[in-house]
């Protein structure tokens, strides 16, 4: 078997027995590559922090520390470190919770050494693989050295299935990131479906989530498939995360443990296989101390943490992000597009931006709106600027913003049925219809056939 | 009772044989002790590493010593070690 595909490697073998050990070691070393070994999690994590391998191989029934345990252990110090999972029997749940903790590969003992060195060699291909950058969300401006390693990062974990926590102030851009980390994954062809959780209220969250049986409330008046039944296969991206009742953060851990969920109201679990990006502009450690936010569910949810950094602190992405604005805002072939004057540029690359990418593109918007030349000169760029101190809203956009989001779930749970909607939002139903309209809003959009009000 | 193996692992044959007599005496020892959860670890361990060097029979008897664990059948461990230790006593290794 004498070969060099691995050559130049390091590899960790964690395993307890120290039969495997030694024979892992021999069919790794005769492919070429560097072998460490560690006999316990502990050790391990003492090799690693010496110094970093290329690959780590780990056993996964392992008195103390289990395998499971050490991955986490190990991404913590390096979440982009590929590990390679061996186990002499392996549930089908071990497998999910292992793809969920970044895992490369499950190896199901009885070992071969062919296969050994196969999966070796494709962890550290994939992980090593450079030059690639250039195809992972190529719409995400990175002049920036933040951004830059950020999307390194970001293109490493897509492969994976592992969950990602993205933090980052609104208007940071949270939401296309988590987009290019679903379209960076073998997900892509999958759905991505999004939920914000502080958008939907408390009460209609969980049948949002999971689902609900026909008559498992009143209101429910037909079986309803949750947002994981819809993300089956694919991605759900939880966004602010961090406004997640605590309640349902137990549920939440729940499933992200079982990889089932129970709709309401029904008997059994339904498996599911989603990978889970979450997102929240909360600083969540701080929610965890204040005992706002389980700590368990913390750490499953940020197995790999991203962060976006603020555009104050990443000056060098404001006028590329504002030459994309520029693009998007001219028509379909370009005709009519404006440019910013080099003074507006300068002064814009200087701006405070507090609102983040969301105040550049509303700055750029306004701009080219009302400039009435091809180009943007600087006084249009400074009274932009006044005009939008910090992209927050009005308390009334956001009452407004609130209450449409929250007629949209009420309407949705009570399947367009405006008696039980009005029921549920405890309003009467002239009260209720005004509301829909001042929104309009029409109950028929929320009705589907099999539970037509009669 | 012969098995061919890969001539590339022979340096590490001798020592995995030593510490499978280890285990028939840990195993009995923890037979005597009525202690399966001992014995169940044993018996997964010798699952995983007994086919991976190609000791395919040594996996099938750490199956059999872990369902016997699991199910707390002193008899079964008995069975399965006794065949254990005469699998180990008589085996001949032929190496490719």
């Amino acid at each position: 078997m004498a070969s060099t595909v691995l050559s130049g490697s390091d590899i960790l073998v964690v395993d307890d027995d120290q039969d495997m050990r030694a024979l892992l070691s021999d069919w790794l070393i005769r492919a070429g590559a560097s072998v460490r070994t560690a006999q316990s999690g502990a050790e391990a994590i003492a090799e690693l922090t010496l110094r970093s391998p290329d690959l780590v191989m780990t056993d996964l029934v392992m008195e103390s520390m289990d395998g499971l345990r050490l991955v986490s252990e190990v991404h913590r110090l390096d979440p982009v470190l590929p590990v390679i999972m061996l186990s002499a029997h392996a549930g089908v749940q071990d497998a999910m919770r292992a793809a969920h903790l970044g895992v490369t590969a499950f190896l199901q003992k009885p070992l071969k050494p062919e296969d050994v060195v196969a999966s070796a060699g494709a962890a550290l291909a994939a992980s090593g693989a450079t030059g690639e950058g250039s195809d992972f969300a190529p719409h995400i401006v990175a002049r920036s050295d933040a951004m830059r390693s950020l999307l390194e990062r970001a293109r490493l974990v897509a492969r994976s299935d592992c969950s990602v926590l993205i933090t980052g102030a609104t208007g940071t851009g949270k939401e296309v990131l988590a987009q290019a980390i679903h379209t960076g994954g073998r997900r892509r062809d999958q759905a991505l479906v999004t939920v914000n959780c502080s958008a939907i209220p408390e009460q209609l969250l969980e049948s949002e989530l999971f689902g609900h049986e026909k008559g498992a409330f009143t209101g429910a008046t037909s079986r309803r498939e949750g947002l994981f039944q819809a993300a089956h296969g694919g991605t759900l991206f939880l966004d602010e995360i961090g406004d997640m009742p605590l309640p349902l953060q137990a549920k939440l851990l729940r499933v992200l443990q079982d990889f089932n969920v129970r709709p309401v109201g029904a008997t059994h679990p339904v498996p599911i296989d989603v990978r889970i990006v979450s997102a929240t502009h909360h600083d969540l450690e701080a929610a965890v101390e204040r005992r706002e936010f389980r700590e368990d569910l913390y750490y499953r949810l940020s197995v790999v943490p991203l962060h976006l950094a603020d555009l104050n602190d990443r000056r060098e992405d404001i006028v590329p992000l504002a030459e994309r604005f520029l693009t998007e805002f001219a028509g379909p072939d370009g005709a009519g597009r404006k440019r910013l004057s080099p003074d507006a540029r300068t002064r814009l690359a200087a701006a405070n931006l507090p609102g983040n990418v969301r105040q550049l593109r509303n700055i750029i918007e306004q701009c080219t709106v009302l400039a009435t030349t091809d180009v943007i000169p600087l006084e249009l760029v400074d009274a932009a600027l006044r005009n939008q101190p910090a992209g927050i809203q009005t308390f009334e956009e956001a009452t407004r913003a609130f209450e449409y989001r929250y007629l949209l779930g009420v309407l949705r749970l009570a399947n367009g049925n405006v008696s039980h909607a009005a029921r549920l939002a405890g309003r009467n139903r002239t009260e209720f219809y005004k509301l829909l309209n001042r929104h309009e809003l029409s109950p028929a959009d929320f009705r589907d056939n099999a539970s037509e009000e009669s | 009772m012969e098995v061919e193996l890969d001539g590339g692992i022979e340096p590490l044959v001798g020592n995995y044989m030593t510490n499978r007599r280890k285990d028939i005496a840990a195993l009995q020892e923890a037979l005597d002790g009525a202690d399966f959860g001992r014995i169940a670890a044993l018996g997964h361990r010798m699952k995983g590493n007994g086919a991976s060097f190609g000791f395919h029979r040594i996996s099938e008897l750490g199956v059999e010593l872990e369902d016997a664990a699991m199910g707390e059948d002193a008899s079964a461990v008995a069975t399965a070690l006794a065949a254990l230790s005469d699998y180990v006593d008589n085996v001949k290794v032929v190496y490719r």
